[in-house]
């Protein structure tokens, strides 16, 4: 059904298959009237109303959607969380006053009752929380407003304010005022149906009734976890909100009168905004590794861009050319629609630095610092998990010597002067021959131990050996074969013993250096010995230089 | 025409005015360099390498589609030469169902740390030659070395130009991997021709029959074109790792080293067959 065909106001369902019935999981205000409730089969519901329009429900859709009002919901307070499946929990203690009055803690909840879970916006009345007396100005103003623009944006919502969270939550699914926590019933505690049960059969069925009655009472025949729901929800304990987005240590934020849509005024703005973070982070003594800026278009779209750099700068140059790089590789577009309306510059990482000498003559810093700024260019084009670095890992295992990270997290290469690395773990086998130890000084050490290519996943190889544990005299691989002229080995690499269940995985290795007629350089492998395997197959792990 | 002025030193004496003025003055002595070099034909081909020039792009290509650790091998080792200390960058375009990866312990090996390369795997011909004409603009990486697949139309005269003005102004180097390419005209300073070769050393003569000993990486060098000389020499090439050059290897002992270890186990494992054939048949 869409708006357009159908009248609002007609009866229709959410439906989903649920242990193989098909059931209602919503219903519309208008099918509420006739009787139909979630939980129904969609044939009883079809028997008693004919023809009902069934849509399939799209919990992910409806995610979407609650995140979205999450974000949109960001302008009242940073402190946002969805809660549940329908609900979206504001934390406003100390944001109210901006909105004309100072306040005293409170919380508010916004629960969307989503009996129409359509993405398509349909017009439903909304029921307006009138807070109590007591709540100030801002607090009824910051309802009004948000009330307003889910009735523009054509969804049911309930609010309820309250000083604790799940107080919040459950007045506004119960339909309930502030202070109206004794009318709730005993469903609204958050824990197993069994204890609902049980408590409905010992005749309590509202929360007033469990807080007449001595916790100790209830916590010997319920437990210690129903008298802390209690307490939540009475308002005694207050439990934190995890929001949405945690808070930047700095921030700069540039609201517009008329909203802006040309990309050179954007830039304009970005720029002034970058120069007031700098600024800041001077007086921190500090400097910028990962920014995010956020640009909210006049419908409520959000849109963010972010970079990183691999070392911190406060050089304005760098951060503008960085982001004009981030908006060329977006894969869509920017779309300013109308024009934005608000653009905020966030600082998500910063690390200490201290000042910056204007005429460094030193090379090394120069060249370190050109280094960061390009590997900082090249990540923010292609993504940072495309520029990497490696780094060793300390196994005997060929294959997992190597790690590759991203150079933008590897502070090694920026922080200190580049050092040989020690050849640790880059075990050379000693030569199963001594009479070439020591003879001279070009001989064997001059032969590399380790393949300058590897081939990951080792590639099979149909070899013939002369004797059985001996090296290969005859090889084919990928349909050429292969006459050895030359080998070294084996050098014999057990898989460590007390990982991999299949034996498979704990085959010994016996390594061997061979070298065809043509020059061409191979590291073969047999993977097993004969004692471990009948038949032990051939690999081919690596091509030598 | 807006040609800068010349170098004076580069100038040859008593050449008249206006045509310095023109910037013939470069040709020329282009020319007088060919000549000399000339002269001195036994220049060997390692000396040659030693003196390339490292604010410039270079090409190496592979003789064959089985010559990819060759030309990786001997790329790498022209970027130890070219770049010294600095940072070097090596660019891959990413594909599906390419197993081989660089082994940086196999890299430490031949005298490169692995501490100061940094990889760069591009999802495509544009983004790979973009990323390289950056790298080769910025004056902190030594040496950028690019592996392309085949003769793309993307790498034309314009793009190798550009990239080999990039190196000239900072001094980076430029190495253009060609796998499975045929020879095309670009912008590059030289071009070689890797094969695979035989490894030698002196300590593997005892041993040829027993087809024992591995040498040091030695690769079939062929220059294929060269700004300042003549093209065409050839050359047996063994890296060493110590002084950080390549050897050349005369070709009597490259032939040797051939027939030996092409003979050498067959040799022995055929006249074995034979020595049991004639012994079960006089039984």
């Amino acid at each position: 059904m869409r708006a357009r065909i159908a009248p609002p106001d007609a009866p229709f369902a959410i439906v989903e298959k649920q242990k193989g019935a098909m059931r209602l999981v919503a219903v519309s205000q208008a099918a509420h009237l006739l009787g139909l409730t979630p939980g129904l089969a969609l044939a009883d519901a079809r028997a008693r109303v004919p023809d009902l329009p069934a849509f399939d429900h799209d919990p992910a859709g409806d995610a979407a959607l609650l995140a979205r009002l999450a974000d949109a919901c960001l302008r009242y307070t940073p402190r946002v969380m969805v809660a549940g499946q329908q609900g979206v929990l504001l934390d406003i203690a100390g944001c109210a006053h901006l909105w004309e009055r100072p306040s005293p803690l409170r919380e508010l909840a916004v629960s969307l009752a989503q009996q129409l879970q359509s993405p398509t916006p349909l017009r439903l009345g909304i029921e307006d929380a009138k807070s109590h007396c007591l709540s100030p100005e801002g607090e009824r103003e910051i309802a009004a407003d948000l009330a307003c623009r889910l009735r523009d944006s054509g969804l049911t919502a309930r609010l309820a304010f309250s000083v604790s969270a799940d107080a919040a939550l459950a007045l506004a699914v119960h339909g309930l005022e502030e202070g109206q926590a004794g009318r709730l019933p005993v469903t609204a505690l958050v824990c197993d149906t069994g204890v609902h049960h049980a408590l409905r059969r010992a005749g309590l069925t509202h929360i007033r009734d469990l807080a007449s009655r001595p916790r100790t009472m209830l916590a010997a025949r319920f437990g210690e976890g129903v008298t802390r729901l209690l307490a939540r929800l009475l308002g005694e304990i207050d439990t934190p909100i995890i929001p949405r987005r945690s808070l930047a240590m700095i921030r700069s934020e540039a609201r517009f009168a008329e909203p802006i849509a040309h990309a050179d005024s954007v830039r304009q703005v970005l720029a002034e905004l970058l120069g007031d973070a700098i600024r800041q982070l001077e007086q921190r003594g500090e400097g910028a590794r990962a920014i995010t800026v956020i640009l909210s278009r006049c419908d409520g779209q959000k849109a963010a861009l972010g970079i990183e750099t691999a070392a911190p700068t406060r050089d304005p140059a760098l951060l503008m050319r960085l982001f004009a790089e981030r908006i060329d590789s977006l894969a869509d577009p920017l779309d300013p629609g109308f024009g934005y309306d608000d653009i905020a510059l966030e600082i998500r990482k910063s690390e200490p630095l201290g000042a910056v000498q204007t005429a460094t003559d030193n090379r090394e810093a120069q060249t370190r610092e050109a280094l960061a700024a390009l590997l900082a260019r090249l990540s923010t084009r292609l993504g940072p998990e495309r520029v990497t670095c490696w780094r060793h890992v300390d196994t005997h295992v060929p294959e997992e010597v190597v790690g590759e990270c991203c150079a933008l997290e590897s502070d090694r290469n920026l922080k200190q002067k580049f050092v040989i690395p020690a050849k640790a773990g880059i075990h050379r086998p000693p030569v199963m021959d001594s009479r070439f130890r020591g003879n001279d000084e070009m001989g064997l050490e001059a032969a590399p131990s380790r393949p300058l290519l590897l081939l990951d996943p080792p590639q099979p190889v149909e070899a013939i050996a002369e004797v059985p544990d001996g090296p290969p005299y005859r090889f084919r691989w990928k349909g050429t074969q292969h006459r050895v002229a030359r080998h070294e080995g084996p050098e014999r690499i057990a898989m460590p013993w007390w990982q991999g269940r299949r034996r498979a995985a704990r085959l010994t290795r016996d390594y061997y250096r061979v070298e065809d007629s043509e020059g061409r350089r191979f590291w073969l492998f047999r993977h097993g010995l004969y004692e471990e395997k009948p038949d032990p197959v051939w690999y081919m792990h690596g091509l030598f230089a | 025409m807006n040609k800068p002025a010349p170098d004076s030193a580069l100038m040859p004496e008593g050449l008249p005015r206006d045509l310095a003025a023109a910037g013939w003055g470069h040709a020329l002595a282009d020319m007088r360099e060919g000549l000399k070099s000339t002269e001195n034909k036994r220049q060997s081909l390692a000396t040659i390498l030693g003196q390339l020039p490292a604010n410039a792009c270079h090409e190496v290509l592979a003789a064959g589609k089985a010559d990819a650790a060759s030309l990786f091998g001997f790329g790498i080792m022209l970027a130890m030469m070219l770049a010294g200390d600095a940072p070097c960058f090596l660019i891959r375009e990413q594909r599906r169902g390419d197993g081989a990866l660089l082994y940086p312990p196999g890299l430490a090996q031949l005298g490169l740390e692995p501490d100061r390369c940094f990889s760069v795997h591009a999802p495509d011909l544009l983004a790979a030659l973009r990323a390289a004409a950056d790298i080769a603009r910025s004056d902190a990486a030594g040496a950028v070395l690019v592996e392309v697949d085949g003769n793309p139309r993307l790498l034309d005269l314009t793009a190798s130009r550009r990239l080999a003005l990039a190196a000239e102004k900072s001094g980076t180097a430029v190495l253009l991997l060609r796998s499975g390419a045929r020879e095309a005209p670009s912008a590059a300073y030289s071009r070689w021709q890797v094969r695979s070769a035989l490894s030698t050393s002196p300590a593997l003569a005892a041993d040829e029959e027993k087809g024992l000993g591995f040498g040091p990486p030695a690769f079939a060098v062929t220059l294929l074109r060269h700004r300042r000389m003549a093209a065409g020499m050839e050359a047996r090439l063994i890296w060493n790792v110590e002084e950080r050059r390549f050897d050349e290897q005369s070709p009597e002992s490259c032939a040797e080293s051939d027939g030996k270890a092409a003979s050498g186990r067959l040799a022995a494992l055929a006249a074995r067959r034979a020595a049991g054939a004639r012994a079960h048949r006089a039984a």
